[in-house]
């Protein structure tokens, strides 16, 4: 009787097989939808703070609209009566906030009396009309977009418990007159712009040190070009690199106790690391071909660079002494300037597509996939993210003259942040302030 | 009892025996078929799932290529594992004009072409219903209606951004649902769970939301009634 | 019974396991061919065709090997690795030939010296260098006019140059410094086998930072792409 059961079994197992079964469809590739959150015009509540309400408001929106979680809502659209609405839970309508689509609503209010200024802020959950926070901040008028940064600094770590970007600064090369490049900072949204290495020479390929103190930078101003450290505190620049050929594109070791750069002493372009101060030269890179612009990952073991070896560059990684390199890209034939995110996950880079327009793109170094981010907007170049790898600075040349834009890392919600006149070129976002 | 009398009841039902032999022989042939069509990788150890090939829309791109950003930017591979002549077909043209270039020619004059060009690609095939993603060339009942199921649930497939860039590498889930006559979800489950809440709740309201989908074609109302659809999420990007 | 089963299952058994064989990468072509290549790298100037086709073929061999079609790349990877030979033959014959040349070249130069009275005081300034997109590589048109710069500079004896690597706009800055700086190398390597002393010839690269046109066009950028010669006091 058995032996009959396993013999029908057998003869079922075997005529079973590819021929029959449930299908399936794969799916991928998610809408993200951002949060929706509106923020209504900051209430002026002493009558006397009617410019720092507009300044504020400002601030706050293109605060968070950058943050690349929120969708902030169209002020034009809200129904609510500001006039009847104060800050508090209890005097806010919040059906007229569900109606225009909002599931967080923001209240802020500024009181000045002279030169003080007092803020207050709230969030909400429109659904339940929770208060999900409320802060409050002091200080004088001068001091008012850094409380607005803080409040929003706040609300994004309340959302996604990662700080805001709001205090990072970008460190770029800029060009105003035909003979000479200066180094120049800015806040991440482009304010407070200084130019503060100007010594007539080009200047060029500026980086952060590890700690935000300082910046690397290669100048013309002694020949070379050598490599420089400027300290932020002293505004004094010293000479960290000034071996014969070239000394360019530093990229500091994320732990701060090295910095990798593109060395010719040995009559061929190679990557080399250095200590900080620039002492103990170690060559990395042993070919024929132009090896250059390291970039380190964000646990210092890897770094990737650029490479010709195989006729035309191309972005390559190997461990941080030099072994194991090993080519990334396989399409296109001109890519250059890699930027690993300091979450590890991509390597941005820049690209020639076969339209020969140089766009943006991200490789995820273990998979090999290539991700495109910037199409049919100009020459776009320069990749570099902020902190906390949810956004990129680059250079744009799509109104004509080259400009820095930020967007989120996967290419959506791009904006111009350099204010000034003058060819805007290699930005590199800082790391967060100490 | 002898050894002959003990086996005495197989001596009468050859018959059983050729129907072993014959379909040992047609799985080897099969197996075989399987490795010369280079197919056999693909399936990744689930042998009994079969990825169903969706209507293919739009014009292919070379390999060698950077990406572009829209969507039909690599048509993914053909799955269709029924080897019948007509797929058969499909495969060969879908391969002709997606990735395989010329190389016969002197690679200079192909990239000067290429310059030149800027790109012009295959003859655009594909049905009128298709989606870019898809990769058939010609509907066949079941993807037919497989990727009208495929386009509705796609079409409400939003995740909340709370989920950072590095979960969304790896979050995947599996749903099974079975549909009646008339299109309506009869029932839901997860055949797999992606180990994320927020995740698996904007799967189900995704599903929920697409519904209810176009009638199933007549002849497979009873299978997908029973054996349902199966509906494989995951959260990177194309 | 288990007679009849057995040989089914070992046809079975055959075929699973002819399933799971992996195709068969042409390693040692591979390593050959590369190994092969990266020899050849300094034949890209001495026999710049053969060099091109040889990396052309390889190239076309990884592309294969990415599609898995291996017995096509087999085929390539042994190409690649011929013309390699080939271009590296043509390097050393024409190295060869050159050697005798320079040998046989000081020769006119006692004649001139002798006609200095009939004014042909040769030529009067350095001319610039120009180069191909991407390219580090001298054409017949640079060559002459290195030989007039080394004319000059024979005739200007102690006088120092500053050499100068210049690239157009396309490509980072980075990648451009260190162009620029190959093609400064390769003319004062060129000079250098024309007999001028290296310690006259310095070499600095501006990469894409100096351009003589700023214009966005084939004009602008070809006139960008250039070696100077700057005159040092």
């Amino acid at each position: 009787m058995i032996k009959r059961i396993l013999l029908v079994v057998g003869v079922g197992l075997l005529l079973s097989g590819p021929a029959s079964g449930r299908e399936y469809i794969k799916i991928t590739d998610p809408n993200f939808r951002p949060y929706p959150i509106a923020i209504p015009d900051i209430k002026d509540m002493s009558g006397t703070a009617a410019d720092l309400v507009r300044k504020g408001t400002e601030t706050l929106r293109f605060d968070l609209g950058v943050a690349g979680v929120f969708k902030v809502l169209d002020p034009r659209s809200f129904i609510a009566d500001p006039k009847q609405e104060g800050l508090s839970g209890a005097s806010i309508n919040f059906a007229d906030w569900i109606n225009v689509g909002a599931e967080g609503l923001i209240k802020v209010g500024i009181y000045r009396s002279g030169k003080n200024v007092a803020m207050e802020g709230h969030l909400f959950d429109v659904a339940s009309g929770k208060e999900l926070l409320h802060k409050k901040y002091k200080g004088n008028t001068a001091g008012l977009r850094k409380m607005v940064h803080r409040f929003a600094d706040a609300i994004v770590r309340h959302f996604t418990g990662s700080p805001g970007v709001f205090f990072t600064k970008i460190v770029f090369s800029k060009r105003t007159r035909r003979e000479s490049k200066e180094i120049c900072i800015m806040d991440f949204d482009g304010r407070n712009e200084r130019c503060v290495v100007k010594n007539g020479a080009i200047n060029l390929l500026p980086a952060w040190s590890a700690s935000g103190r300082g910046f690397y930078y290669s100048s013309y101003l002694h020949g070379g070009p050598h490599l420089y450290l400027y300290d932020l505190k002293t505004k004094k620049s010293r000479v960290i690199s000034k071996s014969p050929g070239l000394n360019i594109g530093a990229s500091a070791a994320p732990d701060g106790k090295a910095v990798a750069l593109t060395l010719s002493r040995d009559d061929n372009s190679e990557v080399y690391r250095l200590g900080a101060d620039g002492s103990r030269p170690r060559r990395l890179t042993r070919d024929w071909a132009i090896d250059s612009s390291p970039s380190w990952s964000p646990d210092a073991k890897h770094i990737a660079f650029v490479s010709e070896r195989s006729g035309n560059p191309q972005i390559y990684m190997m461990k941080a002494d030099g072994s194991g390199a090993k080519r990334l890209t396989f399409q296109g034939n001109y890519n250059q300037t890699p930027d690993w995110s300091p979450r590890g996950d991509f390597i941005l880079f820049n690209a020639r597509d076969e339209r020969l327009v140089y766009d943006i793109f991200k490789i995820n170094p273990t998979t090999g996939e290539i991700i495109r981010l910037t199409q049919d907007q100009g020459n776009n170049e320069h990749p570099t993210f902020a902190p906390n790898g949810d956004l990129v600075v680059f250079s744009s040349t799509r109104t004509g003259e080259s400009k820095l834009y930020i967007m989120n890392a996967d290419g959506t919600n791009q904006q111009l942040i350099s204010r000034g006149k003058g060819e805007y070129t290699t930005p590199e976002w800082g790391p967060w302030p100490e | 009892m002898d050894i002959r009398e003990q086996y005495a009841y197989l001596k009468p039902q050859p018959m059983v025996w050729i129907s072993i032999l014959g379909s040992a022989a047609a799985h080897a042939g099969l197996i075989i078929l399987l490795i010369i069509g280079g197919l056999v990788k693909d399936s990744g150890g689930r042998e009994h799932v079969k990825i169903t090939a969706l209507l293919k829309k739009g014009k292919p791109r070379k390999k060698e290529w950077l990406p572009r950003k829209e969507a039909a930017a690599v048509p993914a591979p053909p799955k269709n594992v029924r080897p019948s002549k007509e797929a058969k077909k499909t495969d060969s043209r879908a391969h002709k004009t997606s990735s395989r270039v010329d190389y016969s020619k002197d690679m200079k004059s192909i990239l000067a072409g290429l310059e030149k060009e800027g790109g012009k690609e295959d003859s655009g095939e594909g049905s009128p219903d298709g989606v870019d993603e898809g990769t058939a060339l010609i509907a066949e009942k079941g993807n037919e209606y497989m990727t009208k199921v495929y386009s509705a649930v796609k079409g409400q497939y939003s995740v909340p951004k709370v989920i950072t860039e590095r979960e969304r590498q790896f979050l995947a889930a599996t749903v099974v649902i079975t549909i009646n006559a008339r299109g309506q979800i009869k029932n839901l489950t997860f055949e797999k769970r992606s180990g994320n809440q927020v995740y698996d709740s904007a799967i189900e309201a995704a599903i929920r939301r697409a519904a209810p989908f176009p009638p199933p074609p007549a002849e497979l109302v009873d299978k997908y009634a029973s054996e349902g659809i199966g509906i494989e999420f995951d959260a990177r990007r194309m | 019974m288990l007679k009849r089963i057995l040989p089914i299952c070992s046809v079975l058994a055959l075929a699973v396991l002819v399933a799971g064989c992996p195709k068969q990468i042409p390693q040692p072509e591979i390593d050959a061919a590369e190994q092969a290549m990266v020899d050849i790298e300094s034949t890209k100037d001495c026999a710049p065709e053969t060099y091109q086709a040889a990396k052309t073929m390889m190239e076309r061999a990884r592309a294969l090997l990415k599609e898995e079609r291996y017995e096509e790349a087999k085929t390539a990877l042994i190409a690649a690795k011929r013309l390699a030979e080939k271009a590296q033959k043509e390097c050393d014959e024409k190295r060869k030939a050159e050697e005798e040349a320079a040998r046989k070249q000081p020769e006119p130069e006692p004649v001139a010296k002798e006609v200095e009275i009939e004014k042909d005081a040769g030529p009067d300034r350095m001319v610039t260098v120009y180069f191909g997109f991407n390219e580090a590589t001298l054409t017949d048109e640079s060559r002459t006019a290195l030989n007039n710069n080394a004319d000059y500079l024979r005739n200007h004896e102690g006088q120092r140059v500053q050499i100068e690597g210049h690239c157009d706009s396309r490509g980072s800055t980075e990648y451009n410094l260190a162009l620029g700086e190959r093609r400064a190398m390769a003319v004062r390597k060129y000079l250098v086998k024309l007999g001028v002393n290296p310690t006259r010839l310095e070499i600095i690269s501006y990469g894409e930072e100096r351009p003589v046109d700023p214009g966005q066009s084939e004009d602008a950028w070809s006139q960008n792409r250039r070696a100077e010669f700057m005159e040092l006091r």
